[in-house]
């Protein structure tokens, strides 16, 4: 999982900030999740009401929250939202949100597969 | 158990952190927002908090600083977590009343080990806390018979007659001394004096209500204040008093000895304050009376006997005596 996907999710490194507890990484991917949609419909609606205070706030959490589950590519793209907001770019905010959907969208579909299958962390 | 108090708006480093406090035995609460966070600190005594810095609505300065202002006796121990590293963040922090700061993400042993720093300064708080709380003991009460002693018991003097004073209530106060008490101390010994003493505090708290005071007020002195009494009442308290020690005999290694007390009483009148020296002086006159009078009696101070002291009449003012 480390070797392939790095920058979308160190797993390694989330576990061991858990403490070697895989079963609860797993609980803290799962409040991730629910929180990052209820903070991504936020953002929606703050990126269409230009609401650059509101963007700036939720894209400050979500970074927090990315870097604590060592999701880099999220992470990265919540700055870059916060920064965006900070700039007042609503086009520029725009374009970040659907990117952070997608990746999103594909960190879910890793964590499925890797439940499904084995245990994340075997590559 | 020591309480600690999460505060951030996200849900994943609340988990996070709860669980490296709970492996450390803290009884941990979480709040999502700076209003949340107050609303448990009414509610909890908390000891530890974390907080995060950029929250809706309050910062986690803005909430550093309002804890700060908020009068406790307890300290709080509040640690910052921030993605900010710069120097003059890391300053305003400090400055708004934080004692320590995490930088995000954080390292668990880096936390666990702060969280253990703030862990043994709260304890040191709470040990000191208990330390001056048992020397304030020490300094208001009298060593032989733990009453209060003569500094608390003016203090307290001055306290309800202020009160009296607002409320417009009368106050009773008795200045209580024991007969003969050097014959007690001669004949059978400073021990046994000393064991009269206690036994006389004893009685005397046993006979009052929970929220009057009696104090040592000298060697054999005892002062009693007695809010919301009037001339009838503090002369019933001082009548049972009187009874409870010279009722029945005290019982001692030696022997069982008789001991006798006179008292002298005085009421304020609320539509005319006067002093605590002057209360008492008043006592004072009072008791002198109820000792030329020839003592185990209640004395309770008038005007008159004032008008009398000032042209030298020689009337009674005594109120009981059945020796």
């Amino acid at each position: 999982m480390n070797t392939i996907y790095p920058r979308m999710f160190d797993y390694p490194v989330a576990l061991e900030r858990t403490g070697g507890d895989e079963e609860f990484l797993f609980r803290l991917v799962d409040i991730y999740r629910s929180d990052f949609k209820k903070r991504f419909a936020l953002l929606t609606s703050a990126v269409e009401n230009k609401d650059f205070e509101c963007i700036h706030h939720q894209a400050h959490t979500l970074k927090g929250s990315s870097a604590n589950l060592c999701l880099g590519t999220l992470q990265e793209l919540s700055l870059r939202l916060e920064e965006a907001a900070e700039r007042r770019d609503p086009v520029a905010a725009r374009a970040l949100l659907k990117k952070m959907a997608l990746h999103f969208r594909r960190f879910l579909d890793y964590c499925h597969r890797e439940r499904e299958t084995s245990s994340p962390g075997v590559a | 158990m020591i309480k600690l108090l999460i505060v951030d708006d996200d849900a994943v480093f609340r988990t996070l952190v709860e669980r490296h406090a709970c492996s450390l035995d803290f009884a941990v609460y979480s709040a999502e927002n700076g209003r949340a966070a107050l609303d448990i600190l009414q509610e909890k005594k908390i000891n530890i908090l974390v907080l995060d810095w950029m929250m809706p609505g309050m910062t986690g300065i803005e909430l550093c600083a309002r804890i700060r202002k908020q009068k406790t006796n307890e300290y709080r121990y509040i640690i910052l977590l921030t993605s900010r590293n710069q120097t003059r963040d890391i300053v305003e922090g400090l400055t708004a009343g934080a004692d320590d700061y995490i930088t995000k993400p954080f390292n668990q042993k880096e936390l666990q080990a702060r969280l253990n720093i703030g862990k043994r300064i709260i304890t040191l708080q709470q040990q000191l806390m208990s330390a001056k709380q048992k020397l304030h003991q020490i300094a208001i009460h009298d060593n032989l018979t733990r009453l209060f002693n003569r500094g608390e018991i003016l203090r307290n003097l001055e306290e309800k007659l202020n009160q009296a004073k607002r409320e417009r209530q009368p106050l009773g106060v008795i200045l209580l001394d024991v007969d003969h008490f050097k014959q007690v101390n001669d004949r059978y010994g400073h021990q046994t004096g000393d064991s009269v003493l206690v036994e006389i505090a004893r009685r005397m708290q046993k006979t009052l209500r929970p929220y009057d005071k009696v104090g040592r007020y000298g060697g054999e002195e005892f002062l009693i204040v007695l809010p919301n009494c009037d001339r009838v009442t503090t002369c019933e308290v001082g009548e049972r008093i009187r009874k409870n020690i010279g009722g029945s005999r005290f019982k001692t290694r030696e022997d069982s000895i008789r001991v006798t007390i006179s008292l002298g009483g005085v009421v304020t009148d609320p539509a005319r304050p006067i002093s605590a020296q002057e209360l008492l002086h008043r006592s004072d006159m009072a008791l002198y009376r109820s000792k030329n009078d020839g003592r185990n009696r209640v004395t309770v101070y008038s005007q008159a006997m004032q008008n009398r002291k000032k042209t030298g009449g020689t009337h009674e003012y005594h109120l009981s005596a059945d020796v």
